[in-house]
């Protein structure tokens, strides 16, 4: 079942004039609502997008970061492969608090080849 | 010993050297975890080396390999290869030998070193091994070990000469880690393959990773099977030589 967040017409499937808006009011966004979860129906956009949790995440994107490791605790961690491959330095991240570690030797380290 | 045959030796020797002095190729095995990579790396063993020796244990288990490891010396003949297949009546052959058809033979040679790698992953978390009933305490070495696995793995980049990057054929190709991958080896002109893995699962859709990734080589194969290896095999002649 999919809701037209704009207008709350209700769709059992979505057709093809769907893809370009609601037939009814235009509006593009829809929810899904699974079978058994008809407690969804009557949610406003603004309640779900209140609902909706934003998982926390780091101020800066993959690409500025500049560890190659981030360890965010014990047994998770998250690796930046980017990183890893081009620098040859390991810069790790501890958890997301701001600190950082350095590992020297990797910096020191005689290329191989 | 006579001169005659002391010189016979020494000749077949430096023939030898000559022959295969730059085709020493050291070949790592990349990709995310659970692809395949130590199936194709015994595979390719079972079938050049020894059918009883292998490189390294494949299980379910995501990062069952934490170690790079390596067979050193592993020489491709794809002429005898092509005569054992027939012989033993193979029907995963799909199609000819051009390295051998059009007789060449010198060019269906290749000795390589072959480089199993732990699997490439953006984030190991100790509770997914917990569902496949590990202990915490082990699942958090296990990541740990997974975690300086993909170091591993990627310096020894710097000593690779060519890439299979193996991704499974059931799997979205387009993820972060196979995109990384491809974009790095090629600033670095190390030479890639695509072998698209696990075909013989209904699901595969080796097209898949042939759209996401045009530019460069895909060989469909299964490493369990070892479906259309010969295929891949000549690609590994061509392309590392």
């Amino acid at each position: 079942m999919h809701k037209c967040l704009k207008c709350g017409k209700k769709f059992e499937r979505i057709t093809r004039e769907m893809l370009n808006g609601c037939p009814e009011c235009g509006g593009r966004l829809f929810l899904y609502i699974r079978e058994g979860e008809g407690g969804e129906m009557d949610a406003t956009a603004t309640e779900l997008v209140d609902r909706i949790k934003i998982e926390e995440r780091g101020d800066m994107s993959p690409d500025e970061r500049i560890e190659s490791l981030r360890i965010l605790g014990t047994g998770i961690y998250e690796l930046n492969l980017g990183a890893l491959m081009e620098k040859k330095e390991l810069i790790m991240g501890i958890k997301q608090d701001g600190s950082y570690v350095i590992h020297l030797p990797s910096l020191f380290a005689k290329k191989r080849r | 010993m006579s001169a005659g045959k002391r010189m016979k030796g020494l000749l077949s020797r430096l023939i030898i050297a000559l022959l295969f002095r730059k085709r020493m190729v050291k070949i790592g095995i990349y990709g995310p975890p659970n692809a395949g990579k130590t199936t194709l790396a015994n595979r390719i063993i079972h079938t050049f080396v020894d059918e009883n020796e292998d490189i390294g244990v494949s299980t379910e288990i995501p990062h069952e390999t934490r170690r790079v490891t390596t067979r050193k010396g592993i020489f491709i003949d794809l002429k005898r290869i092509t005569r054992d297949e027939t012989n033993h009546g193979s029907s995963s052959r799909t199609d000819s030998n051009p390295a051998v058809a059009g007789g060449k033979r010198s060019r269906a040679r290749v000795v390589f070193d072959v480089v199993d790698t732990p699997g490439l992953a953006t984030k190991i978390d100790f509770r997914d091994f917990m569902a496949y009933g590990m202990e915490e305490d082990e699942a958090k070495r296990r990541a740990k070990e997974a975690t300086e696995g993909v170091i591993e793995a990627i310096k020894w980049l710097d000593d690779i000469d060519g890439v299979i990057l193996l991704m499974d054929s059931t799997e979205d190709p387009y993820t972060q880690t196979n995109v990384v991958i491809i974009g790095n080896m090629e600033a670095r002109g190390i030479p890639i393959i695509i072998a698209a893995n696990k075909i013989d699962l209904p699901d595969a859709a080796p097209h898949r990773i042939k759209n996401a990734f045009p530019q460069h080589r895909v060989v469909p194969v299964s490493a369990l099977k070892g479906d259309n290896m010969e295929k891949l095999y000549e690609e590994m002649a061509r392309v590392f030589r």
